[in-house]
């Protein structure tokens, strides 16, 4: 394994990984642990890279699949709501509150839909969505409409 | 929102750029948060049970017990020791082969047959301390109640134990449902 490649295409690729942990963890320790165990995930399989995908798109199937079976510290259920206290939730001071807010929109869809419509919003098509999660393209294409509208609705305040 | 605009932003998002080095040292095993637990916790455990093992023969009367209580000890230990390194390697396994939900699903397995290991191993454990402990002692009207709250508070803690395996594996189950869902 070069471990030079993989830094390389790490790096270039690691905004995938932080937008995975933006939506899979409310506390700044979550966050990292989290990245790491990605990060560490991604190095032990890259051997297993053929190259036959693109990297970013091996790297989310990772990163979603770390999300959803590692051990997260347990933390107490967060509602959110429109105004959440700084200190109770990891928010990245750089993001503006549109960006806030759609994160946090996000965040309120069920865990397998925030996969989904992250992978949407990056404008990956239907066939590598369905690549990626492992179903139709015809069952991702009624996924994605139905989050968008769950999701429309949240932003709208529930209208 | 259009449709367009929720891209457009999703996409400025501003990532918190991590360095070369920073990512050099997150491949590192030692520098892993979740594994170091793991592997803390395994070598103080590991640690005890092989003191104990030297130990036992002499300060626990091991020679003066049939061979069978020995060996029933001994095993109950060793199958623990296997089981904390067997929970260790499934940490570190690397989970990623197809897709999201073959990926889940497959770990959702393999957790099922953690959990029911674990729960093997745990009453094997007791199982050996109580055949090399009550071996060749009288036992009392208050020497079984202690065996019996031994047992009890045994059986409370695998009862905790089982609940973590339980809701992890529910969790791992729920997710594998919403994708499979329509």
């Amino acid at each position: 394994m070069n471990e030079k490649q993989f830094l390389q295409l790490l790096s270039a690729n690691q905004g995938i990984i932080a937008k995975v942990c933006n939506i899979y963890c409310n506390y700044r320790e979550d966050y990292e642990d989290l990245f790491q165990e990605i990060t560490y995930q991604a190095y032990k399989g890259f051997a297993s890279f053929r190259g036959e995908a693109k990297f970013s798109t091996w790297l989310y199937r990772i990163a979603l699949n770390t999300a959803f079976s590692s051990f997260r510290k347990k933390k107490p259920e967060l509602n959110f709501v429109a105004d959440l206290p700084d200190h109770l939730v990891y928010r990245n001071d750089e993001i503006g509150d549109e960006k806030q807010q759609l994160l946090l929109a996000i965040k309120q869809l069920k865990e397998a839909d925030r996969a989904i419509i992250s992978l949407y919003l990056d404008e990956l098509s239907y066939a590598e969505i369905a690549a990626i999660i492992g179903i139709s393209e015809n069952n991702i294409g009624v996924k994605i409409n139905r989050i968008k509208n769950k999701l429309f609705k949240i932003l709208n305040n529930g209208k | 929102m259009e449709n367009d605009k929720l891209k457009s932003i999703w996409k400025t998002i501003p990532a918190q750029h991590k360095s070369d080095i920073e990512l050099m040292e997150m491949l590192k095993e030692r520098n892993h948060p979740i594994l170091n637990a793991i592997k803390k916790q395994a070598f103080v455990e590991l640690f005890a049970f092989t003191i104990f093992l030297f130990c036992y023969y002499t300060m626990f009367d091991g020679v003066d017990k049939p061979l069978l209580a020995n060996i029933a000890l001994v095993f109950a230990i060793a199958i623990n020791m296997f089981h904390y390194i067997k929970g260790y390697r499934l940490q570190q396994l690397f989970r990623s082969s197809e897709n999201v939900l073959e990926d889940l699903k497959r770990f959702a397995a393999k957790l099922k047959s953690y959990q029911l290991e674990t729960l093997i191993a745990k009453t094997l454990f007791i199982a050996g301390m109580g055949v090399f402990f009550t071996n060749g002692i009288q036992l009392t009207a208050n020497k079984w109640w202690a065996i019996g709250l031994i047992l009890i508070i045994f059986i409370i803690q695998l009862i905790f134990l089982n609940r973590v395996w339980v809701n992890r594996i529910r969790k791992i189950k729920a997710t594998i449902g919403e994708f499979e869902n329509a």
